[in-house]
């Protein structure tokens, strides 16, 4: 694991990933650069910069020696606000020291100067507000109306494109001829991409992870995803969200995973971002998060026991 | 005498960014509307099952009150899948162990509840503290 970090460190000059050099490729047997593995997308880099780095877009080394220092300290209980002072975070497996952190020079994973989300258009502002007007007051009502991730039925940052999910932040490459496969634990999805053979599917067809096909381009894996549906929403992004996704490994611990996001009913510009995928030595483990979702009917009875509290306190008013 | 400030080095924004991230992404569900905040509770109990399931684990205790009567109670733990990979098994927690939970009860006034802190009798803490399996996450 060490020896993994140092070696992204090593590469990760000037901010970029690039190939090691003297160092070949692996292959498959059909002669593709094998991306297979599991590999741990988790980071302390933020996805934005902050501001008073204007447009510096790497760390110093001396600058990243105390990042490391402080991702291997633990946070105090006492020190965390909201939802983290209800858990002790090392006993929930939590806490940023209990992870493998795939570290990167960069000052954040969005590239370029700016390094931000560029601002969201006035139309998706508006289409964002009154999405969230017409459920408040209704988060509660049924299941329906929780957010597909405590629904179980995709992760936040599944994707694509794919960002750290915080915790359990691991997925595995599978390769064939003709099709790659990315498995992300978090929370159980399998992408199957086709590569080279078909073209995206009609307009009408429309999934949870969009429609992702594959190409390749040199030793880079290309992955061109559409036809996602209205309720994804990546960063509040439409159902016409298209992501570009290139996976280059660059050496025997790491994979650089580019991706480029592009919705012009969200946002005023296309805007891109770069992470490494650390090799980890697995295994990845199922995620069978609906199987046991208690969380569910305890959140809508606890809302029904609000209610009810409400209603006997509005009966006590003279 | 400290060495180091910290924020000395470190832009303080980059801290409060990376913390509120992992807060944003650290429970699957809404805390608040789960359990309530204003019901915090300390309990004594002896292990009649873990379930060993996501997104979050769940060990039942039986709790005896003053009097000898038992009440069963369901407390949440964290995920198999991080409590596995820092070492944590199935035998860890074992039927007939007590065990005391510091954490806050359902909203719904059930018995259920969220560990803060699960601890053996001893004082040792259950999952993952200096004296488990795994505490320091090193792989």
């Amino acid at each position: 694991m060490l020896s993994a970090m140092l070696v992204i460190a090593a590469l990760t000059l000037g901010g970029a990933l690039s190939a090691a050099p003297g160092w070949t490729v692996p292959r498959t047997p059909d002669g593709k650069p094998d991306l297979q593995g599991v590999w741990t997308n988790a980071t302390v880099t933020p996805l934005e910069r902050p501001k008073e780095l204007g447009a510096r877009e790497a760390y110093t080394d001396e600058e990243m020696a105390e990042i490391r220092k402080q991702a291997a300290t633990p946070v105090p209980t006492a020190a965390r606000g909201g939802t983290e002072a209800h858990y002790d975070f090392t006993q929930f497996g939590l806490d940023r020291t209990q992870s493998q952190i795939a570290f990167s020079k960069r000052t954040s994973l969005i590239v370029g100067p700016e390094g931000r989300v560029p601002p969201t258009t006035p139309a998706a502002q508006q289409r964002n507000t009154e999405r969230a007007a017409a459920n408040r007051g209704h988060e509660f009502d049924g299941p329906e109306n929780r957010p597909i991730q405590e629904r179980c039925i995709i992760w936040a940052n599944e994707g694509p494109p794919m960002l750290p999910p915080g915790y359990n932040s691991f997925l595995q490459i599978v390769q064939t001829p003709g099709y790659v496969v990315i498995l992300q634990e978090m929370i159980h999805d399998a992408r199957v991409i086709p590569i080279g053979t078909r073209e995206h599917l009609p307009p009408g067809l429309r999934r949870w992870q969009g429609d992702s096909i594959g190409r390749w381009e040199g030793d880079t894996l290309v992955v061109d995803t559409t036809n996602f549906t209205e309720k994804t929403r990546f960063r509040g992004s439409s159902e016409n969200l298209h992501v570009v996704e290139r996976f280059t490994r660059v050496d025997e611990n790491t994979i650089k995973y580019e991706f480029t996001v592009d919705d012009p009913a969200t946002w005023a510009k296309p805007w891109s971002a770069e992470l490494p995928l650390a090799k980890d030595k697995g295994p990845i483990y199922e995620y069978a998060c609906h199987e046991a979702n208690y969380g569910m009917p305890n959140n809508l009875s606890g809302a029904r026991a609000m209610e009810k509290k409400a209603e006997e306190a509005a009966k006590k008013q003279p | 005498m400290r060495a180091t400030r910290p924020c000395a080095l470190l832009p303080c924004a980059l801290i409060v960014v990376g913390l509120l991230s992992t807060a944003r992404l650290a429970a699957h569900h809404a805390f608040g509307a789960e359990f309530d905040v204003d019901r915090p509770i300390t309990l004594k109990g002896t292990v009649t099952k873990m379930e060993w399931v996501n997104p979050h684990s769940w060990i039942h205790i039986d709790v005896k009150d003053a009097d000898g009567k038992v009440t069963p109670w369901m407390i949440e733990g964290g995920s198999p899948n991080s409590l596995l990979r820092l070492g944590f098994t199935m035998n860890a927690v074992k039927y007939g162990m007590e065990i005391v939970v510091e954490g806050y009860q359902a909203k719904d006034g059930a018995n259920r509840g969220v560990g803060v802190s699960l601890m053996f009798a001893d004082g040792k803490r259950l999952f993952l503290g200096s004296n488990a399996p795994g505490g320091k996450g090193e792989k």
